[in-house]
Formats: C-alpha cells, sequence, structure tokens
C-alpha cells in the first residue's frame, strides 16, 4: 500500500455544515474506498477552522501549494474569480439551491472561462455549494420599501448592492461584527441566509424576519491543487472525483434542510416570520440600479465574457422556469 | 585610535547616515497615516450616526492600511532597537565577555538579515502579480481598492528592514573585533511623557 | 522525518532561541519557515506561507485599531489626565497600603468596559499608571505586573474581541457570553486587589522599593478632586455611551477614543504640534514591534497545523475515553500549556473544535465553558516565553532597566490569582450563569 500525503482545510470550524460533511462524509469516504483495493491509502492532515489559512486566503493558499485540497469560500475571490460571483450580482432569482446549482452545471458546459479561471490558479474544482436564501433580519417591521428609510443594515460584499437606492444605508461589516452592531442599535438590520439566522442567534437582538427572497447564492467550491491533482494516480483521481459529486448531493440536501430548519429555530425561540409583499418587492427591485450590466461590463474589460455569461445565465435559469423580479440581461 | 579603528568608526557612521534618511521618511508616511485613519474611522462613525451616510469601505481601507503602516515603520523601529526580545542572556554575556556579547548580535543581526531577505523574494512576486492583475479588496460597484500598493510597500519596507538588519550586524561585528564601540543598546529618540 | 517530530523540535527550539536573546518575531519566522519547508519538501510553499502571513496575518479591521488604540493611551498620558486620576485615586486610597496599585486594577475594570481587547488595556495603562507607581515607590516589578496582570479584564468585561471570537466559533450566543463575563470580571479585579494587600502583608519588599512618596497633593478638596476627575469621566462617558448608546462598534471605538483623548488634550493646552508627532511616531514603534510578533506567531500557529500535531493531540482525545472532571482537567492542562507558545485566536482555533462535540455530548453549558475557556487562554499573556501583554508592556515602556523577565516575574502572582479564580469559576459555574 502506497501512502500519499493530503492537506486538507477549511477556513471555517469543523462544525459547520460543510465543513462537517468533509471531516464525516467525504474523508472517510475516500478512505473506505481506496481501502478496497488497497493499493493506495491517504494520510490526511486537516487544518479547520482556519488554522492554516483563513476564509479570504484559502483560494491563494491551494494556488501556492500551502494546502492540497480545500473549502474555498469563491464569493470573495471577485477579483480573481469574476465569472463565480454571477448569482450575487442577479438577485431576485430562483431560491431553490439544486435548481441553481444545476443551471450553473449547464452554463459551466458552454462558457469554458468558468473551469479556466480555477486551472489558471493552478486548482481545479471538485464540488460546488451555496446558499439557499437571503432575507432581512430586523429589529424594526418591515411592511413596505418606506420602512426601509434611513435604516442601516450590514451587508456582505456585493450583497450590499441589493440595498442600493432602497433608503437604507449598507454598511459593509463583518459577520462578527453582527450580532452587537445590532443590539445596540450600530445596525438595525442585516441581509442574512437563512441557516445563519439560527447559527449566530440573532433573533435574540433583531427579531423580526422579513422574507424577501434576494435567492440562492453560489459560494463555496471544493478545490484541489492541480500539480497535486497531477501527481495523483488514476484510481485516486477516480475516487475523489466520485465522493467529491456525492459530498456535493448530500451538502446540497443538508444546506436546503439546515435553512428550513434555521427558520422553524427562529420562530421557536420568538421570531415573527412576515413575507414582504410582491408589490414591495417588485419595487425594491426596480429601485436597484443595474448591478448585473455594470458588473458584465467591467468582466468584459478584464478579457472575460462578463457579458455572455450574464446572458447566458439568465437565459438558462428562465428555461429552467425561473421568473427574475427583472431581467438583469434585457435592460 | 588605530588607523583601523578610525576607518571602522567612519564606516559606521556613514552607514547610520545612510540608513538614518529613507528609514526616517518611511516612517514619517507610516506615523501621518496613523493620522489619517483616525479621522478616517470618525468620518465613518459620524457620517452613519448623524446623517445616514457612511463611508464606503472603511474597513476595507483600515484592514489594508494597517499592513502598509507597519512595514513602513518596521526598518525605523528596527533601528531604534525596539524590536522585541529577552534579554536575560545577553546581558549577562555583555558583561561577563563583552566581545563575546557583540559577536553573538552580529550573529542574530545576519538571522534578520537573512528572514527579511526571504521575505522580500517571496513577497515581490506577489507584488508583481496583484499589479498586473489588478488584484482589489472590496465589492464591485461599491468600493474596490487595489492591493499592489500596500504589497509594494511590503517589499519596500521589508528590503529597508533586511538592510538595517545588515547595518547593525556590521557594527556589532565591528565592535566584536574591538575596532569600534558597541552600539548603544537603546539608541531610541522618544520623547519623555509626563 | 514525520511532520509532528519536526513539529514538536521546533517547539523546543522556539523556547531555547528565545532564551538565546535572537528577536523573537525572528525566531518564529525562522523557524516557521524551516518547519514548513521541511514537512512539505519543498522551499516555495514554505516562501509562500511567509509571504501569506506578511500579508493577511493583520488584514483586519479589529488589527486596524490598534494603534488608535495605542494613541489614545499615549494622548491620555500626555494631556495630563492619568496623572490627575492617580493623584485622586492615590488620594482615595492614601490610607490603604498598596492603595495605588489597587486603583490600577480598579481603573482598569473600569476601562475594560470601554475597550474590547487586553492589547488596548496593557497599552494605555502602561503609559498611564507605571511611572506613577514608580514614583510613588512601589517597585518596578510589582508596577509592571499589576498592569500586565489587571489587562486581562480587558478581555473578561464586555465588550471583549474574544468572547465575540469564542461565541463565532463555538456558536453560542455573543450576548449572553457578554453578560456571563462580567461577574467573574469583577470578581477577578477583587481577587487581584486581594493579593495586593496579602503580598504586602507577607513580603513588603515585593511591592515597595522604598519609603513610600506621601499621598500627592495633600491640600486637595474633594471638589478638587472631582474638577480632576472630569476628563477622564468624560471619556469614559463618551466611549461607553458610544458603544452602548448604538453609535460605534467597540472595535471604532479605538478611534473615536483616540480623537476625543487627542481634543481633551489640546483643551488642556498640554499638546505642541511636536508633541503630537511624538505621540504619533512613539505609535508607530509600538504598533511595528507588536504587529511583527503576531506575523510571526500567526505563521507559527500555520506551521503547527501543517504539523500534524493538533490532529494527533485530537485523536488521542477522542480515543481515551475521560470522564468529564479529566476531561475538563486535560482541557485546561492543554490550554495553559499551549498558552505559553501561542496567541489566544490559535488557542481556541486548535482545541475548542477537539474537546466542544465532547463537552455538548455531557450537557455542558456553552456560555459557563466560554468564560472558562477565556480565562484559562488569557493568563497565557502573562506566561513566558509568549507573553502577548508582556510583550505589549516592554514595548509602550521602552525602559531598559526593566526587562521582559522582570515583567514575567512581576506578573506571576496576577497569573496564580487568575488560576485561583479559574478554579472558583470551575467549581462554582453560579459566577457566570447568575446574570445570564
Ligand atoms: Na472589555
Ligand atoms: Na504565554
Amino acid at each position: 500500500t502506497e501512502t500519499i500525503r493530503m492537506t486538507i482545510a477549511a477556513g471555517l470550524p469543523v462544525h459547520s455544515t460543510g465543513v462537517a460533511y468533509l471531516e464525516n462524509f467525504l474523508i472517510p469516504e475516500v478512505d473506505k474506498r481506496l481501502a478496497e483495493t488497497g493499493d493506495y491509502q491517504i494520510e490526511w492532515t486537516k487544518g479547520w477552522g482556519g488554522t492554516i489559512a483563513g476564509q479570504f486566503d484559502m483560494f491563494e493558499a491551494v494556488e501556492d501549494g500551502i494546502v492540497d485540497m480545500a473549502y474555498v469560500n469563491t464569493l470573495f475571490e471577485g477579483a480573481k474569480l469574476p465569472l463565480e460571483q454571477i448569482t450575487f450580482v442577479t438577485p431576485f432569482g430562483s431560491t431553490d439551491l439544486k435548481q441553481t446549482m444545476a443551471t450553473f452545471d449547464k452554463v459551466r458546459g458552454q462558457i469554458p472561462e468558468l473551469d479556466e479561471q480555477f486551472l489558471k490558479h493552478n486548482q481545479r474544482r471538485l464540488a460546488i455549494s451555496g446558499l439557499v436564501n437571503y432575507h432581512m433580519v430586523s429589529t424594526f417591521e418591515i411592511n413596505s420599501l418606506d420602512d426601509l428609510q434611513g435604516r442601516k443594515f450590514g451587508a456582505p460584499g456585493l450583497a450590499a448592492n441589493w440595498l442600493e437606492g432602497t433608503g437604507a444605508t449598507p454598511v459593509s461589516g463583518s459577520l462578527s461584527e453582527y450580532y452587537n452592531s445590532l443590539k445596540t442599535g450600530v445596525y438595525d438590520g442585516i441581509l442574512m441566509f437563512e441557516s445563519g439566522i439560527p447559527t449566530f442567534k440573532f433573533y435574540e437582538v433583531a427579531p423580526i424576519i422579513t422574507r424577501v427572497g434576494f435567492g440562492s447564492q453560489l459560494t463555496t467550491n471544493i478545490t484541489i491543487n492541480e500539480d497535486k491533482w497531477q501527481s495523483l494516480p488514476e484510481e485516486v483521481q477516480q475516487v475523489l472525483t466520485d465522493v467529491s459529486d456525492e459530498y456535493e448531493a448530500q451538502l446540497v440536501e443538508a444546506t436546503v434542510e439546515r435553512a428550513a430548519k434555521g427558520l422553524q429555530t427562529a420562530v421557536d425561540n420568538g421570531a415573527t416570520i412576515n413575507d414582504m409583499p410582491k408589490d414591495e418587492i417588485a419595487a425594491l427591485a426596480a429601485s436597484l440600479p443595474n448591478i448585473a450590466k455594470l458588473w458584465a461590463t467591467t468582466t468584459d474589460e478584464k478579457g472575460l465574457p462578463g457579458t455572455k455569461m450574464l446572458e447566458t445565465w439568465m437565459q438558462a435559469s428562465r428555461d429552467a422556469g425561473v421568473t427574475f423580479a427583472r431581467d438583469w440581461d434585457k435592460e | 585610535m588605530t588607523t583601523q579603528s578610525r576607518r571602522a568608526e567612519s564606516i559606521i557612521l556613514a552607514v547610520a547616515r545612510v540608513m538614518a534618511f529613507p528609514t526616517t521618511a518611511l516612517a514619517v508616511i507610516g506615523s501621518v497615516w496613523i493620522f489619517a485613519i483616525m479621522i478616517l474611522v470618525n468620518a465613518d462613525v459620524f457620517g452613519r450616526a448623524l446623517l445616514s451616510r457612511p463611508i464606503d469601505g472603511v474597513p476595507e481601507i483600515v484592514s489594508l492600511s494597517i499592513v502598509g503602516i507597519v512595514f513602513l515603520q518596521m526598518a525605523n523601529t528596527l533601528r531604534m532597537g525596539r524590536f522585541i526580545s529577552s534579554d536575560m542572556l545577553l546581558s549577562r554575556v555583555q558583561a561577563w565577555r563583552p566581545r563575546l556579547g557583540q559577536a553573538l548580535e552580529a550573529l542574530y543581526h545576519a538571522f534578520g538579515v537573512v528572514t527579511f531577505a526571504v521575505v522580500t523574494w517571496y513577497v515581490t512576486p506577489k507584488f508583481i502579480e496583484a499589479w498586473v492583475d489588478g488584484t482589489y479588496v472590496g465589492s464591485l460597484g461599491r468600493f474596490t481598492m487595489e492591493i499592489w500598493p500596500i504589497l509594494l510597500i511590503i517589499v519596500v519596507g521589508s528590503a529597508l528592514t533586511l538592510l538595517q538588519y545588515l547595518a547593525h550586524a556590521l557594527h556589532h561585528l565591528l565592535a566584536a573585533a574591538n575596532l569600534a564601540a558597541p552600539p548603544a543598546p537603546h539608541p531610541g529618540d522618544h520623547a519623555e511623557f509626563d | 522525518m514525520d511532520p509532528s517530530t519536526i513539529g514538536l523540535i521546533s517547539l523546543a527550539l522556539m523556547i531555547l532561541l528565545i532564551q538565546l536573546g535572537i528577536h523573537i518575531a525572528l525566531v518564529l519566522l525562522v523557524l516557521s519557515f524551516v518547519a514548513t519547508w521541511m514537512i512539505r519538501g519543498n522551499i516555495d510553499v514554505a516562501g509562500s506561507l511567509l509571504a501569506k502571513a506578511v500579508e493577511t496575518s493583520l488584514q483586519s479591521y479589529s488589527f486596524g485599531v490598534i494603534p488608535l488604540f495605542v494613541a489614545m493611551g499615549l494622548l491620555i498620558s500626555v494631556s495630563g489626565v492619568g496623572r490627575d486620576t492617580f493623584d485622586v485615586a492615590g488620594r482615595a486610597f492614601r490610607r490603604v497600603a498598596g492603595g495605588l496599585g489597587m486603583a490600577t486594577v480598579a481603573a482598569n475594570a473600569v476601562f475594560a468596559a470601554i475597550n474590547g481587547s487586553s492589547i488596548a488595556s496593557a497599552s494605555v495603562f502602561t503609559k498611564l499608571a507605571v511611572p506613577e507607581l514608580m514614583r510613588q515607590g512601589y517597585t518596578p516589578r510589582f508596577s509592571v505586573g499589576v498592569v500586565a496582570g489587571s489587562s486581562v479584564l480587558g478581555m473578561l468585561i464586555p465588550p471583549s474581541l474574544l468572547l465575540i471570537f469564542f461565541g463565532i466559533i463555538a456558536e453560542v450566543s455573543i450576548g449572553d457570553l457578554f453578560t456571563a463575563g462580567i461577574l467573574p470580571g469583577l470578581l477577578l479585579a477583587g481577587a487581584f486587589m486581594l493579593v495586593i494587600k496579602l503580598l504586602i502583608r507577607i513580603n513588603p519588599g515585593l511591592v515597595q522599593s522604598e519609603q513610600m512618596a506621601s499621598a500627592p497633593d495633600s491640600d486637595t478638596t474633594l471638589g478638587k478632586a472631582l474638577l480632576k476627575l472630569l476628563p477622564i469621566a468624560s471619556l469614559i462617558v463618551i466611549v461607553l455611551g458610544g458603544i452602548y448608546g448604538g453609535v460605534f462598534t467597540p472595535v471604532e471605538a479605538g478611534g473615536v477614543g483616540a480623537l476625543a483623548a487627542l481634543i481633551l488634550a489640546a483643551l488642556k493646552r498640554r499638546l505642541t504640534l511636536r508633541g503630537l508627532w511624538h505621540v504619533l511616531t512613539e505609535t508607530g514603534y509600538v504598533t511595528a514591534s507588536i504587529s511583527a510578533l503576531i506575523i510571526a506567531a500567526h505563521m507559527y500557529a500555520n506551521m503547527l497545523a501543517l504539523s500534524r500535531l493538533p490532529n494527533l493531540l485530537g485523536n488521542w482525545f477522542a480515543e481515551a475515553e475521560f470522564s468529564f472532571a479529566v476531561l475538563l482537567l486535560i482541557y485546561l492542562v492543554a490550554i495553559l500549556l499551549l498558552g505559553t507558545i501561542l496567541d489566544a485566536i490559535s488557542i481556541i482555533l486548535i482545541l475548542l473544535p477537539l474537546v466542544q462535540p465532547i463537552m455538548m455530548a455531557q450537557g455542558v453549558d456553552m456560555v459557563w465553558f466560554g468564560i472558562v475557556t477565556i480565562i484559562a487562554v488569557e493568563i497565557g499573556l502573562l506566561t513566558p516565553p509568549l507573553g502577548l501583554a508582556v510583550f505589549v508592556i516592554k514595548t509602550n515602556l521602552n525602559d531598559p532597566d526593566i526587562s521582559l523577565n522582570d515583567i514575567f516575574l512581576g506578573t506571576m502572582p496576577f497569573a496564580l490569582t487568575m488560576l485561583f479564580v479559574l478554579a472558583l469559576i470551575v467549581m462554582f459555574p453560579i459566577i457566570t450563569l447568575a446574570l445570564v
């Protein structure tokens, strides 16, 4: 039996869903399948919770070979992976993560630059995952767009654009500051994904959840360093590919379930859930600048197919039956 | 005083003069930057609280700035002898065998030369890549800031720190060879606060 | 060589090389670089890890405001407000032996409510309290020791960056953690004061080097004293009110506090342009030397993770089926041991994921567990060879007559007191949970 050393890392702690499935499913399952033939075994070095590289450095850590395999938060890599940001610049679309992932898979076939960008940074993707849906979590009631006037919202990265033009003030803070800022009133609300609401117990300080439906977001990839990949025997490559596919399928099930449970947990702990009226959502969408077009143009200027990506993505989504609150590509 | 030691003293003096200007200049920029960050944080806080108008990108600017500030100050901080070390053993050696103490100091500072040479060597390609690719932090449509200037500061600051380590090492070496007076342990010119 | 062996050797070498007197940041950087090179068998990987540490270790808003907290401490000192406060404290405590030491603890407890980190507390109080303590005849070791010891209150009494961090990693309510930190913080402050009293009774020479200087301004009336307290009180009101009134976050408080202290110093006509320049220069020195350590410690922790040492420790933990009491004891000892060589955040990152599932299976209250963890981790700020609070004091003090070892020795009674309070909280969880 030949022993292969593999360093695998994540910026998030081991009990966060995506990392827990690496620890409890992917690693043991790979070990099990390799043991079936007994030709190879992997000696894993695990660096969860940012002990080897943090969330913001992970993509580069894989590129440099500091780690071999990693849970990479692609949503923080807007500069190096612009095309991967497509869901964040086309909000108010699908709220079905599984469907969003299926659509993305189709688009991957049509736009080879998507995967080439990973290779350009010396790695390849083995699995994708994301978040089910984003809503508003706030200390005050939101019935109409007017209620947002002058309110301060914690909003991460590109999601801050979802409030542009609503009269609310997006404040770019980190997840770690949300709880305390809501508690003391530095923020009046936050944009939050469903599964994160119970994780960080935001209902304790901001008990009103307004379902807006900014849509499912693709945020994460499992990637492997390309040099490492090429050094692996074919059998190991095959096992990693197969198990990663299963990891992806299992993880999305767990994520969807966790999101639904998350809202329920919030209600059980005294939160109220309201649906923002349809016409108010439409008004909210209409008030935004066309962030998708801006993103597409900027991406084109970098020599990447931004406009093509936008059009292909929107069309593939429509083909799958998704109606957007705005046709981002057609304005 | 022998001719040799006179020459050694003049070398040390010349090196100190040459190093003083660039290290001080960078440190001055770093100090002004600290002041600017203070103003920026307050403008953001009060803009948000009083006018509902925060300044976009303050967390990103402050996060990157600290890296820049530190590397602008690094060489000067070393020049002033403010890097932290344990002096228990070294102070005893200095008292017991002064020249051995100086030789050890020279060796320790040589460690610094190598370390910062390695830092400079490995950060330089990161700087070039960020410059060519236009790598930025922040988010499109709101606030973006290219990171190459910060990486450039790391490269320049590390290179200067390397040179400062070299200057210290040289001084200690000459002192160990009994050609020059040992450097003052704490050359700092800090103000007295009451 | 096996990676974990390389990791172990690097630990032994670190302790040795630091004692030899090499710059501590250099020791950590060189060892991490060489060890990573050996573990991964590739020098470029080690170089990339070094470049990553240099570029990203400091990149956060919380680190970004460190210079502002440092500047705030210097400005409070320049403005004479610190001196005034201690005049009054000295007057209030003048009949009590060790009064100014106790006043330092009390003032630190108050200051802890307006800042989120021990680095900030240590920076501010080194400038504020140490010169005054020494002027009044306290030994240098005691003076720095009491400042180092009471600086840990900054992380225990809310707001606290470390409690926020724990809350996120452990998925515990940060609000509950904050509330739970209040009583242990006050208890610790009380215990520190008691220890000062005991030290004086047992061996006054440890505390006072000479005839104590008489309490200053014996003609000060109560009214005058209160007037002197007005500036520091208004500073506290501004910062505390700002944080709890929702105007700014504890991190942003560094910026607001620094500006408020600047204005205060200007109003008191104690700050010339030249003085301001000296403050900024000194802030630069302190920031750069502390930051070099943070970068190096960060890379060292990365290297240890690559060496698989934490993995092996975790496996051993999971396989041995310990009783709860034994498990908790091992956990706390592990924190204390790691605390000698790693920074607080790295320790939590390495240990918590290993232990938390086991603790939760035992039905342990995570809020209590969080406070216990934080106190144990904070003891590490005070223990050699790597004690961040001690380093902060050393660099802020910039006094060649007070060595690093003097500070470590002076800090010892306070580290032991923390251990005692930790034991109390382990035995009586109600101390943390009463207010929650
Ligand atoms: Na605090
Ligand atoms: Na320590």
